[in-house]
This record gives C-alpha cells, sequence and structure tokens, in this order.
C-alpha cells in the first residue's frame, strides 16, 4: 500500500490530468484503497472522486444559448464603440497611478541607493515648511528616463493604499494588471511605457504635479 | 520539465492573427473573440456565478484587451493572454462587491453528462462538500485549482497567466491537494464525532 506523501503527489498528477506510466483507471483505484484504507487520507476520496471525472464534468455550468454566443462579439462591439467617450477618465486614473508610481519613487522606500549604489541616499529634497516627505518634482522626468520596468512596477507594489485617492486594492499588481479594474490604459505595469507616463503626467493638472514654492 | 512541455499539443498557431489583431486590425479581433469568447466566459463564470456578472466580465475583458492590443507579445498565446485579462477584471469585481473569491454554487443547475438520479446526487454532494473546501483555500492555490482541474490549462498556461513559473504552479497545487485533503478529512472527522 502507498504511503501518504505518495498519494498525495499521484492525487496530484492525476487531479492535473497526468498518470506517469500507470494506466489511469489503475492509479485511480490505488488512490482510492488508499483513501479508504487510511484515517488521515480518508476525506481525500472526494478529490479521487473528482479526479475520475472527466474536466468538462467535473464542475458544470449552465451553457448559455447559442442566441447569447451570436450576439456575444455585437456587443463587444457596442461596447468598444462606446470606449473612447469612457477614455478620458480612464486615463485619468492612469494619471494619478503615475503620479502615485513617481510619488513612490522619489520618497525612497524603493529606490534607497539606486541612483548611487555605493552611498546611503540623501532624502528627498524638500523645501523649509513643506512636507518633508514630498517629492522634488524636478527631477521627476530624470527617474521617469532612468527606472526600469521592474522598478517602476516594485514602486507600485510598496504604495500606501489611498494616496491619490484611489482605493488601496489598485496599488497590488494584481489588481492592476492587464484586466485591472482602476487602471484600464496602464496594463501590464511591469512593462510601463516612460513615453506613456510622461504624457499621462503631461496632462495632469500642473498645480498638482508641482507643488508651489 | 520536459514532459511538462510535451503536456499537450501546441494550440493552433495564430501568429497571423495575432499581427493583424496587434496591428488594429477590427476583423481579427473579431476572430478572436469567436475562437476565445467560451473560454473566457467560462473563467468568468467560474470565478463570479451568474451569468450576468460572466457576461460583463467577458465583453470587458475584451474589451481591454482591444485597448492593449500593442502590447501583446508575441510568445504568450491568445487564449492564456484573454484568460489573464479576465480573470483580473473578474477579481476586480469581486473585489469592488467584496465578495468571496469562490467557485460558482451551481451544482443543482446543471450537469448535462449525467441522467442518473442516483449519481446525479452523489455528485451534487460532492461538489458541495469540494466547493466549500477549495473557498478555504489561499486565493493563489484556488486560482491554481480552477485553472488548472477545472479548466484544463496545461502547467504552462497557468504559469503564464498566473506569471509563475511551471514549477510553482505545480508546488501550489500540491500543496491545495494537501490542504484540501486535511480539510476534508477533518471534516470527515467532525461529522462523525
Amino acid at each position: 500500500m502507498m504511503d501518504c506523501a505518495s498519494f498525495e503527489n499521484r492525487l496530484t498528477e492525476v487531479l492535473a490530468g497526468r498518470t506517469g506510466d500507470a494506466p489511469r483507471q489503475a492509479t485511480l483505484a490505488d488512490l482510492e484503497r488508499h483513501a479508504k484504507g487510511c484515517p488521515e487520507c480518508n476525506g481525500a476520496g472526494a478529490l479521487v472522486e473528482l479526479a475520475a471525472l472527466p474536466p468538462e464534468e467535473r464542475d458544470p455550468m449552465e451553457v448559455p444559448p447559442e442566441s447569447y454566443w451570436e450576439g456575444f462579439n455585437a456587443s463587444v462591439a457596442r461596447r468598444l464603440e462606446r470606449a473612447p467617450a469612457e477614455r478620458p477618465a480612464g486615463r485619468w486614473r492612469g494619471a494619478a497611478a503615475a503620479a502615485a508610481v513617481v510619488m513612490a519613487l522619489f520618497s525612497g522606500w524603493f529606490l534607497r541607493g539606486w541612483f548611487d549604489p555605493g552611498m546611503t541616499p540623501e532624502p528627498p529634497v524638500a523645501a523649509v515648511g513643506e512636507d518633508p516627505g514630498a517629492p522634488d518634482w524636478s527631477r521627476l522626468d530624470e527617474v521617469i528616463r532612468q527606472a526600469t520596468p521592474d522598478e517602476l512596477a516594485e514602486a507600485l507594489r510598496g504604495l500606501p493604499g489611498g494616496w491619490t485617492g484611489i482605493e488601496a486594492s489598485s496599488w497590488t499588481l494584481d489588481e492592476t494588471g492587464l484586466g485591472g479594474e482602476w487602471l484600464p490604459d496602464t496594463d501590464e505595469l511591469g512593462e510601463i511605457d516612460r513615453s506613456e507616463l510622461m504624457e499621462w503626467l503631461d496632462q495632469m493638472d500642473q498645480s498638482e504635479r508641482r507643488p508651489t514654492s | 520539465m520536459e514532459a511538462l512541455l510535451q503536456e499537450r499539443a501546441q494550440p493552433p498557431d495564430e501568429t497571423g492573427l495575432a499581427t493583424r489583431f496587434r496591428a488594429g486590425d477590427r476583423a481579427a479581433f473579431d476572430e478572436i473573440v469567436t475562437l476565445h469568447r467560451r473560454t473566457v466566459y467560462s473563467v468568468a463564470r467560474r470565478l463570479l456565478r451568474e451569468h450576468e456578472d460572466a457576461d460583463e466580465a467577458a465583453q470587458v475583458a475584451f474589451v481591454k484587451a482591444w485597448s492593449a492590443r500593442a502590447r501583446f507579445r508575441g510568445d504568450a498565446q491568445l487564449r492564456t493572454w484573454l484568460t489573464r485579462i479576465v480573470l483580473n477584471v473578474s477579481k476586480s469585481m469581486l473585489s469592488a462587491r467584496g465578495a468571496e473569491h469562490a467557485l460558482p454554487d451551481e451544482s443543482d443547475r446543471a450537469d448535462p453528462a449525467c441522467t442518473d438520479p442516483g449519481v446525479r446526487i452523489d455528485r451534487v454532494r460532492l461538489r458541495h462538500e469540494l466547493r466549500r473546501a477549495i473557498g478555504g483555500l489561499p486565493t493563489r492555490q484556488q486560482e491554481v485549482v480552477m485553472l488548472k482541474v477545472y479548466q484544463d490549462l496545461t502547467y504552462l498556461e497557468v504559469a503564464e497567466i498566473l506569471e509563475l513559473s511551471a514549477g510553482a504552479v505545480k508546488a501550489h497545487l500540491h500543496q491545495a491537494v494537501s490542504n484540501l485533503k486535511r480539510d476534508l478529512t477533518e471534516g470527515r472527522r467532525m461529522e462523525k464525532a
């Protein structure tokens, strides 16, 4: 009889659709036998049952009627037609995100030592009376030009939620990935294009972008 | 790893279609929608449960894909790229409504392959039991189970969608199986007690 570790390994393989050299039915029978006889594994009988089913029967869904599919492409096309009208809001969110990226880069919690890895980095430059954590916007363009996509992505990961009023859930790469709800124009932030970032920033209100002196 | 790479026959070559799509060809996009709409919809449906939500997510995903077409990398399959988009759209929708990230609860409504009432009841029981246990897994493990076990994607496809290595996907699946085994066994003990 197989031991519990082998049971888990083989069960994982069968669920993944792989049974190695052994015929699938024989493997399933071995697994079922172990599950029934082992007090530590008997609950996994449900997983063996699941593995025995073809994938399409494991969790069947109601299939929409053919008429739904016939109209699906047209529905997508209609949404695309509406998309330009929605674009400014999306771009604004993109701009806010881009600004937040820059804020993150400047805030130092990501790029410590990045400009000069051999030295302890200077804190962000701030005028007297300003928030000491405020970025030096005059170096903004340089930062964007020099940051790699990975660094931009890493900066985003470290952003505090709510900094620009966008929900905290915006600030994880998972949320802001290709399908991110909040950043429709910044898909693949890990590969964000610097020129686009600049474009977004250019669209921002200058008074928000650069603190008044 | 070699075995993983050979796990499944390569999907049809969509290089030409992808090239036209990236160039902004709406006819190519329409073809892509037709080719992949069922996959995109089914991923959304598994996550969001309701048809109306899945419909919304699938449409939004295709619109986002069109908007992001210039960034589609040729080294990814369209199917995995689209799956990643709809997965993120669905997660955003779930997050927005504060719902649990879980598999759909619709086992009573559909099982076209099964006509025997006794078997059907057993399968409903099985799915309820599994759904509860899967709902208790960490999100990443839930995603791997959904994509690998229920959507029947290859390890490499799941890895591409979740931006993990194939080895990491395998490790997540193994960990998920281990957690499920423990949870299900514990559940049965409590039932008997």
